[in-house]
């Protein structure tokens, strides 16, 4: 009990260390104003949460159910995870969800656009990265996601809710009639193939004006929480949300509303990819990627696994699109041209093909580096450029290596060994 | 005895080559049949054929007994579709539904395993994943299931884990389990790709050229291993093999191919007697 309080407090140190700098120090004109209460707070929420917390894991053995717990906790012949740290996930959590507070409304627009990108990487990464299916048309499960809402908005009233499901579906429907005459084709070919899918799915945007609006676009509504909207004034016949629960109106809070739902769904997604990579289709698509011929002649059937792969892809692309939709509450055709394709691509290869974290930390570098470097804009993609090749000279393999699942023997087979 | 395949008549030809002519042979079940011959007898072909990657001109492949009392293994890869078929809709139905379902696992999942003459492990998985993935269809591979994992689920996996690691125990990689397949010795691999091939529950394992590649002593052990499939596991084994040594001391029966064409078959005895063996491998022509 003692020891993890003590470690709660070092915790608590780091928190304060790391709070200090971002929440105390308030610029006010031209002098910096120390405000230490804040950051103060914050550590001692970081310590209390931390004992309690480990306290609670310890009496109710909580989190090996939800896989992360230490091999040697875990019983004999399950899956041992080289997991993260318990205190890592906490201060991570704690990170990104207390970020809105110090974000302005600036930084929060960038926030939420590094998660979709996060959310995009974590899709291609399953095609690319893990079925090791070449896929340079990603871009048009994007806009599948996009357009669904905005035209279902347009022409139904969709709501983003319902948008969410049905453009993923789509989406992955898309990827599924694309991938099963295309899936027999190997490496280049099917790279071509996507590619050329990419920009049909463009070039019809563009073109089928009497539905899509063509290079205008379409707007669409912000969506609506239970019928509360993030709106001055109700637009779509609810309330607006500053008025029911009686605070001021702030534009702040569509992009909190964001960034939390986001946040939400990326969380999710990674949980999903942590758990696809230990099950049977998860191990297909990677066995798949290292020898097709090995794959059919142990009974697996090639081409549903890479359609499974693709779909699912897909449908992460197309919830991807939706939440694009919803931010810009305006979409076009020239939101989704190949070098959109190309620069998630980019994400999963910087990060290292199928690796969880890589292709999340090189997300936020390729979306957050450009916004910090306004200024240089003109060079974003020659720095991406730059990146690549000094990640070819130094990491051959990404900024993160796929780690691959430890497996604890059985007790009596390890009795055999020893 | 009975008979587990039978390959009748099997003739296929690339472009002008006819690589097989013809051959015909049958595997006792709970036996090990040797494929012997010369270097470019078309081997590994017959095997290509038997575990579904080639589509023979013509002949037939039988696997008989299990679940559903027999498999007409070419059958299994699905037929090319034809005009006829127009006015037949359920034969259409059937050889679309083969067209684009049938194929080389198909033939896996009715028994029939096999290992590579050049080796095809999952380099960049576990030894363990390896053995994982050859149980595909044996666990809950369902998406819902294991995203919440749920009980069968679980349960499956760790099902799946212990027969892993049993096959693991008899080749001796047991102590490899979390090492990359790609970076165990040669031996190892052989050995390894044996197991993953066992762990699709197969009636019938074809083993192209298991001892290529090995020293004599681990030629000796690997020998002995095969001997133990047959004896404590009943499996039935068609091998191809060049170490003669071995062949003869381990196969209860051998066919001999040389140019596409079954020149012999019979007992280790029969063929060391065979005049023309003796003149397919030193070359000469019979008198
Ligand atoms: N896919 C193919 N295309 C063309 N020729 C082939 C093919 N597969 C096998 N052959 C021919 O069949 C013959 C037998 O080869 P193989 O079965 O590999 O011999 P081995 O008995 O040494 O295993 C070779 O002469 C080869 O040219
Ligand atoms: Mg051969």
């Amino acid at each position: 009990m003692l020891a993890r309080f003590w470690m709660a407090c070092r915790v608590g140190g780091i928190a304060l260390l790391l709070f200090a700098p971002i929440t105390g120090l308030v610029l006010s004109g031209y002098r910096l104003e120390g405000h230490w209460q804040t950051p103060l707070l914050l550590a001692a929420v970081v310590t209390v949460g931390h004992f309690l917390f480990s306290v609670l894991l310890h009496h109710l053995g909580g989190l090996d159910r939800l896989g992360v717990g230490r091999a040697a906790a875990l019983p004999a012949a399950t899956i041992g995870l080289s997991a993260p740290k318990p205190v890592w996930i906490a201060l991570l959590a704690l990170l990104t969800l207390s970020l809105p507070l110090v974000l302005g409304k600036y930084g929060l627009s960038v926030a939420i656009l590094a998660l979709i990108y996060i959310l995009l990487g974590l899709g291609l990464n399953i095609v690319v990265g893990l079925a090791g299916l070449l896929d340079l048309g990603f871009v048009a499960f994007y806009a599948v996601g996009a357009y669904t809402y905005a035209l279902g908005y347009h022409y139904f009233h969709l709501s983003f809710w319902l948008a969410l499901p049905l453009g993923a579906l789509l989406a992955g429907l898309f990827g599924m009639v694309l991938g099963f005459p295309v899936l027999r084709l190997h490496g280049d070919y099917l790279a071509i193939v996507t590619l050329g899918f990419g920009e049909i799915i463009r070039l019809v945007l563009n073109n089928w004006v009497a539905v899509t609006g063509g290079p205008n676009g379409v707007s669409v509504a912000f969506p609506t929480l239970f019928g509360l909207e993030f709106s001055r004034k109700a637009k779509q016949g609810g309330i607006p949300i500053h008025e029911f629960f009686g605070i001021d109106y702030s534009a702040n809070h569509r992009s909190l509303f964001l960034y939390f739902l986001l946040l939400g769904v990326v969380g999710l997604l990674i949980l999903m990819v942590i758990r696809l990579k230990r099950m049977p289709i998860g191990r297909a698509w990677e066995a798949l990627r290292e020898n097709e011929v090995a794959c059919r002649s142990l009974g697996i059937h090639h081409v549903t696994v890479k359609l499974s792969a693709f779909g699912l892809g897909a449908m992460v692309g197309g919830v991807g699109g939706v939440f694009f939709a919803a931010l810009q509450g305006f979409v076009n055709p020239s939101s989704f041209t190949f070098f959109e394709s190309a620069y998630i691509l980019a994400i999963v290869v910087l990060g290292g093909m199928g690796s969880t974290s890589g292709v999340i930390a090189a997300a936020l570098l390729l979306t957050v580096m450009p916004e910090l470097l306004r200024d240089f804009s003109d060079y974003r993609v020659l720095s991406v450029g730059m990146a690549m090749v000094l990640m070819m000279v130094w990491r051959p393999r990404g900024l993160r290596q796929r780690r691959r699942p430890f497996f604890a023997l059985p007790a009596e087979a390890a009795e055999r060994v020893a | 005895m009975s008979a587990l395949l039978t390959v009748q008549d099997l003739t296929i030809r690339f472009g002008g080559v006819t690589a097989l002519q013809q051959v015909d042979f049958t595997v006792q079940a709970g036996s090990i049949t040797a494929l012997i011959g010369p270097n470019g007898a078309g081997k590994t072909t017959v095997f290509n054929c038997v575990t579904g990657f080639y589509r023979a001109n013509t002949g037939s492949i039988h696997l008989h007994g299990g679940a559903n009392g027999g498999s007409n293994l070419m059958a299994l890869l699905g037929e090319s579709l034809q005009w006829s078929d127009l006015w037949q809709p359920k034969r259409l139905g059937s050889r679309l539904y083969h067209k684009m379902f049938g194929g080389p696992h198909r033939v896996n999942q009715v028994g029939v395993a096999r290992t590579f003459q050049n080796i095809r492990l999952f380099n960049a998985l576990t030894v363990m994943e390896n053995l994982l993935v050859a149980q595909h269809n044996q666990v809950d591979s369902g998406l819902l299931s294991g995203l919440i994992q749920s009980r069968r689920f679980r349960a499956q996996e760790q099902a799946a884990l212990q027969r892993a690691s049993a096959w693991l125990r008899f080749f001796d990689l047991l102590p490899e389990a979390n090492r990359l397949a790609g970076e165990l010795p040669y031996g190892h691999q052989r050995r390894l790709e044996m197991a993953r091939a066992l762990c699709t529950q197969p009636r019938l394992l074809c083993l192209d050229e298991p001892a290529a590649g090995l020293n004599p002593n681990e030629t000796k052990a690997l020998g002995r291993l095969i001997l133990t499939l047959r004896d404590r596991f009943d499996m039935t084994i068609l091998l191809i093999e060049h170490d003669m040594g071995m062949v003869m001391e381990i196969s209860d029966h051998l066919v001999v191919l040389d140019h596409g064409e079954v020149i012999a078959r019979g007992t280790p005895e029969e063929i060391q007697r065979d005049d023309r063996v003796l003149a397919a491998y030193l070359g000469s022509e019979p008198a």
